[in-house]
């Protein structure tokens, strides 16, 4: 353009007289024109500089403010048992939290030193503080003192309910943001609790399988690289991830609610007939190893780890009697919390004495019928070792009767025929002293000497079940491999392994860990403890409808300070059934129960109530043995129910659930702000809903209980 | 000038300046549907109400395309009654006009606003240009040019002031640099120059001085790292906004500084948000358009014999283009932020009426152009 101003024709300059305003204008528009082009010409130079030469490094310091990279919480994969029974899942909730940095006005960000708070705008805060608090149903203190906190994330209330989330968001307040989280619901609630465990607030498993499994039930967690404006508020339009999230794998335990259920009613029959220090239970299939139920009382609900008076307060703030009930809360928990049959190690007693007589029958010898003279009691084997004795005089027995009496001299005698290494070798095969291969948290182990340290009574008190110890778990499975024709099994408790679209990842398959006695052998001991249920010491364990069984009680004093108290027992029987061949193995175990009573008193009982209960749970289902098939279940969660959830329910009203899946009716009832509490009879199979209380429509207050029938559809 | 010489509008300004308008459409919806949809109204809030003052806009520049300005230098009634009225106007406005961001700018009109500082720009050119060709013999005397042009200043002053109130220091600063440049092209002595330039200079320089808030923005367009979260923050974000953009731009919509990073992004800043989205192909495109509107007014004003409408052609095209260069100095940081809208593209109703007002009266001078 400037060119143009240079090809003008000069106007010629009058040299006398006025100049011609027009002649001027013409003569002082390149001026002005000229002007013009340099600034334009300085503004293209800045956008070269800017846009061209500069451009990497403003990019750099755009991305850098632009984005935030947003975790995303993947789901906790699910916990069913073998019939698909949903034992844990988890709903997808919402946390409030705030950043406090919006309430600083004079916030300066850095690195340590560099970081500068200021002066808070109080007044701000306050506000906001005096909106929130009521519906997070705490006090503006103590709102406040989150919203003023110096961090640049604090959680202000963990897992609302969806009404409260509802609230906060039409506040729409700034700096107050909610993270997605994913709550853990036990829908069958203190339902093999001990087994399942529970997750604690930020979703890590605390206890059983929740902690063993922890890592596969989490999943990745992913990251969403998500663009955020300058009042640092994320504005996710596309799902943009630099690590997409993995939910959690689900699995599919060996346990059968229904056998659950039933083996935790008989339990707290045995407890309020019997007031043992505990009681508990465990159901194995001695075919596979896998464990059906394992119940211990006490027990606990995991939806409530904590009442509810105690979360979001810290300690100082409770009064003193508040502190104690606190304490006794958590130490309640506590014993709630051990599981006694896998931690819990004790001298088996009169339960060894068949395994003593498989192993001498194994070695031939001793012989079915062969006599034994158990010496009236009382047998002073040596001179300076108390004698052993039995609680009745008993003369001559029979091989057979030495263990339907339970005589413990007669065990001692057929014990110490074996050759020591022997002896310590078939122990081991039956698995004593070592972990049953569970992989549970908390296991022990048990403790077996070796022959090598066995002092002069050893041999002979450890036919009879003392000398050693073992975990209530290790003598079931090792009397399942009487069960099995000698096959020793490995305890399993997860069968399957399944992701979130409900492929199969791992299986688990019944584990032979050895043939520990001849298959001959274990047919002639199970022929044998059949005995203890019809003429024996268990004659009250003998079940109904003449299904046979066979087993052994056990009645074993406690060590108590180094002291064996004749008063105090661990009461217990173990029985398998149906005796030819063997589907269950059980074994019930009462730790002091009140008065002088054995294991034929007790906990025979409980076993005749289990395996009734079991029999008659098979004859009412349909299917006894199907396994359920997750991979469908599965797959359709949680992308269609959930979505289908959010249409259909009304804040405020209870939600229609007839035939829904337990879970996506539990997720309903959590979306409209109640408290779901799934009820089924024992024996029944809980995946669908059957019926509800309140009737559908019904007004519902925040935190309602909502009770679910469930069972099968 | 009769009547049956007068040739048709210049077309090429029209499309210049409507591109503009046209490209300020897309991006004022780019820039200002989140902010709208932040402040619960519909994404496309602040778009309509830009439509709506194009639509009037253009038929103000169509109206007035058709007007024959010559006769204003002999007859002067119209341009005094517009100039009474826009006194009363801007005085109204320090009186009744509602506080926003700090400024009384504009009248509540029902749904509608009035922001007579806008409409003052045209006719300040008007004046200023009619004021020089009456006055023409003066400036050669030494005698008399200096009363004459102190005439002139103030009968600006009065409104000048008036904006300056408001407070509106950018648009007081547009009207006295294009006033002199007027002054300037109408054959004032440049001894004036010499005068009035350093007096205006300091005038301001106290104005900005006594003014905390004004002295704020120079001294952090001094130096904007010196606090870059504080009074520095509107350049460096406009910078990062520019830089961003790169050569091809992050592209339509995808910009991200106009997420409340850049203070006025719909307005005073919608270069940095064009410049971020469509990269340097956009801003040269729209320097390169601002620079043919220039070019356009140029020949018109050459092409016209009458000296008052080649004062008035100039006048106004410069109008326009000193401001457009003025708001793209002030969001590429050469210049401190005065808060002057790009003309055609900003959001604000009555600044783009006010531009397309310029561009009217543009075009009825160039109905007058010959083709000499």
């Amino acid at each position: 353009m400037s060119l143009r101003f240079a090809t003008e024709p000069r106007v010629s300059r009058r040299l006398l007289g006025r100049q011609d305003p027009q002649d001027l204008l013409s003569q002082r528009l390149p001026w002005i024109m000229g002007g013009m082009a340099f600034w334009a010409l300085l503004i293209l130079m800045r956008l070269l500089w800017l846009q061209g030469v500069e451009h990497n490094r403003y990019r750099a310091r755009a991305e850098q403010q632009h984005t935030t990279i947003v975790p995303i919480p993947p789901i906790r994969g699910e916990l069913r048992d073998r019939r698909g029974e949903p034992l844990a899942i988890s709903i997808k909730v919402e946390s409030l939290f705030v950043d406090p940095r919006v309430f600083y006005p004079d916030y300066k960000p850095g690195k340590g030193e560099d970081r500068q708070w200021g002066e808070p705008d109080r007044k701000a805060a306050s506000a906001v503080a005096a909106k929130l608090a009521p519906i997070l149903e705490q006090t503006r203190g103590q709102v406040l003192e989150k919203l003023l906190r110096k961090k640049t994330f604090v959680y202000l209330e963990r897992h609302l309910p969806p009404t409260k989330t509802a609230a906060v968001r039409a506040l729409n307040l700034d700096g107050v943001e909610f993270q997605p989280e994913s709550r853990r619901f036990y829908p069958r609630g203190s339902l093999a609790a001990q087994i399942i465990g529970f997750t604690n607030i930020d979703g890590f498993g605390q206890l059983g399988i929740e902690q063993t499994y922890d890592k596969q039930l989490a999943g990745v967690k992913g990251e969403l690289i998500a663009p955020k404006d300058a009042h640092g508020k994320l504005l996710i339009l596309q799902e943009n991830y630099s690590q997409v999230p993995v939910n959690g794998a689900s699995l599919q335990l060996s346990l059968d609610a229904s056998i659950q259920h039933i083996v935790e009613d008989a339990l707290e029959e045995g407890v309020r007939i019997s007031r043992p220090r505990t009681a508990y239970a465990v159901v194995v299939d001695p075919r596979t190893g896998e464990i059906l139920a394992m119940a211990g009382t006490p027990t606990f609900d995991p939806n409530h780890i904590l009442p509810k008076k105690f979360r979001n307060r810290a300690e100082s703030e409770l009064s003193a009697a508040e502190r104690e009930e606190l304490h006794r809360e958590l130490e309640r928990q506590k014993a709630a919390r051990k599981v006694h049959p896998v931690e819990d190690v004790y001298e088996p007693g009169s339960t060894m004495k068949i395994f003593t007589a498989a192993m001498a029958l194994e070695e031939r010898k001793v012989h079915l019928g062969e006599r034994i003279d158990c010496m009236s009691g009382r047998w002073q084997y040596s001179p300076k070792i108390p004698p052993i004795t039995d609680t009745h005089r008993h003369g001559l027995l029979t091989f057979e009767e030495v263990l339907w009496q339970s005589s413990n001299i007669g065990a001692a005698k057929i014990g110490i025929r074996l050759d020591p290494a022997a002896h310590y070798q078939y122990l081991r095969k039956f698995g004593f002293g070592d972990a049953t291969g569970l992989n549970f948290p908390g296991e022990s182990s048990g403790r077996l000497i070796a022959p090598d340290r066995w002092s002069v009574p050893t041999q002979y008190t450890m036919s009879y079940g003392y000398g050693l110890s073992t975990t209530p778990l290790q003598i079931l499975m090792a009397g399942c491999a009487l069960a099995n024709g000698g096959k020793l099994m490995q305890p399993i408790l997860v069968q399957r392994i399944y992701n979130d679209k409900g492929l199969l990842l791992k299986e688990f398959k019944p584990t032979v860990r050895g043939q520990v006695i001849s298959e001959e052998t274990a047919n002639l001991m199970k022929e044998t403890l059949k005995g203890v249920l019809t003429q024996g010491t268990g004659k009250r364990a003998k079940l109904d409808n003449g299904v046979e069984a066979f087993g052994k009680t056990g009645t074993s004093r406690k060590l108590i300070d180094g002291q064996y108290d004749p008063k105090r027992h661990y009461a217990s029987f173990m029985g398998f059934f149906p005796a030819d061949k063997p589907q269950f193995g059980v074994l019930v175990m009462l730790d002091d129960p009140a008065g002088d009573t054995t294991g034929g008193d007790v906990a025979a009982p409980l076993f005749k109530r289990i395996g009734d209960g079991i029999l008659r749970f098979r004859q009412t289902s349909p299917d006894p043995d199907r396994e359920a098939d997750l991979k469908l279940s599965l797959r359709d969660w949680p992308v269609s129910e959930t979505d289908e959830a959010a249409l259909h329910v009304e804040r405020g009203r209870v939600p229609d659930l007839q035939g829904l899946s337990l879970k996506a009716a539990i997720h309903r009832v959590v979306l409209v702000g109640g408290n779901p509490k799934v009820e089924a009879s024992p024996g029944q199979t809980a995946t669908h809903v059957l019926g509800q209380s309140p009737a559908p429509g019904t007004p519902l207050e925040p935190g309602t209980v909502v009770k679910i029938k469930a069972g099968l559809p | 000038m009769a009547p049956d010489v007068r040739r048709p509008v210049d077309r090429w300004l029209v499309f210049f300046a409507l591109a503009l308008v046209a490209v300020g459409m897309v991006w004022i919806y780019s820039a200002s549907a989140i902010k709208a949809s932040q402040n619960h109204a519909a994404a496309t809030a602040f778009l309509t109400r830009q439509l709506l003052g194009g639509a009037i806009g253009i038929a103000c520049m169509l109206a007035l395309s058709q007007v024959d300005l010559a006769p204003l230098q002999d007859h002067s009634r119209p341009i005094q009654i517009t100039y009474g009225v826009l006194v009363v106007l801007l005085a109204a406005v320090l009186l009744f006009g509602p506080k926003v961001n700090g400024a009384h700018r504009w009248i509540r009109l029902g749904a509608m606003s009035l922001q007579p500082s806008e409409l003052f720009k045209p006719l300040s050119v008007l004046i200023a240009a009619g004021w020089m060709v009456r006055y023409r013999e003066a400036w050669t005397s030494h005698r008399d040019a200096l009363p004459k042009l102190l005439g002139l200043a103030g009968l600006m002053s009065v409104p000048l002031a008036l904006i300056l109130r408001e407070p509106d220091f950018g648009t007081s600063f547009l009207i006295v640099f294009v006033t002199l440049m007027v002054v300037f092209l109408g054959g004032a002595p440049k001894w004036i120059f010499a005068v009035a330039i350093p007096v205006l200079g300091a005038l301001g320089t106290a104005f900005v001085v006594l003014s905390p808030y004004r002295l704020a923005r120079v001294t952090s367009f001094l130096n904007p790292a010196a606090d870059p979260l504080g009074k520095g923050h509107q350049a460096l974000q406009s910078l990062v906004a520019v830089g961003n953009g790169g050569f091809m731009g992050v592209g339509l919509g995808g910009g991200k500084q106009k997420l409340f990073f850049l203070p006025e992004a719909h307005t005073d800043f919608i270069y940095a948000v064009i410049a971020e989205e469509a990269g340097l192909i956009g801003t040269v495109a729209i320097l390169a358009l601002f620079i043919a509107i220039l070019w356009r007014g140029y020949r018109i004003a050459r092409r016209v014999s009458d000296t008052y409408l080649k004062l008035c052609a100039m006048g106004f095209v410069l109008l326009l283009v000193v401001q457009a260069l003025m708001n793209m100095s002030v969001v590429l940081s050469l210049a401190p932020n005065k808060g002057i809208p790009l003309p055609f593209i900003s959001f604000g109703p009555n600044s783009l009426i006010a531009s397309l007002i310029c561009l009217g009266l543009l075009l009825a001078i160039s109905k007058e152009a010959g083709s000499a």
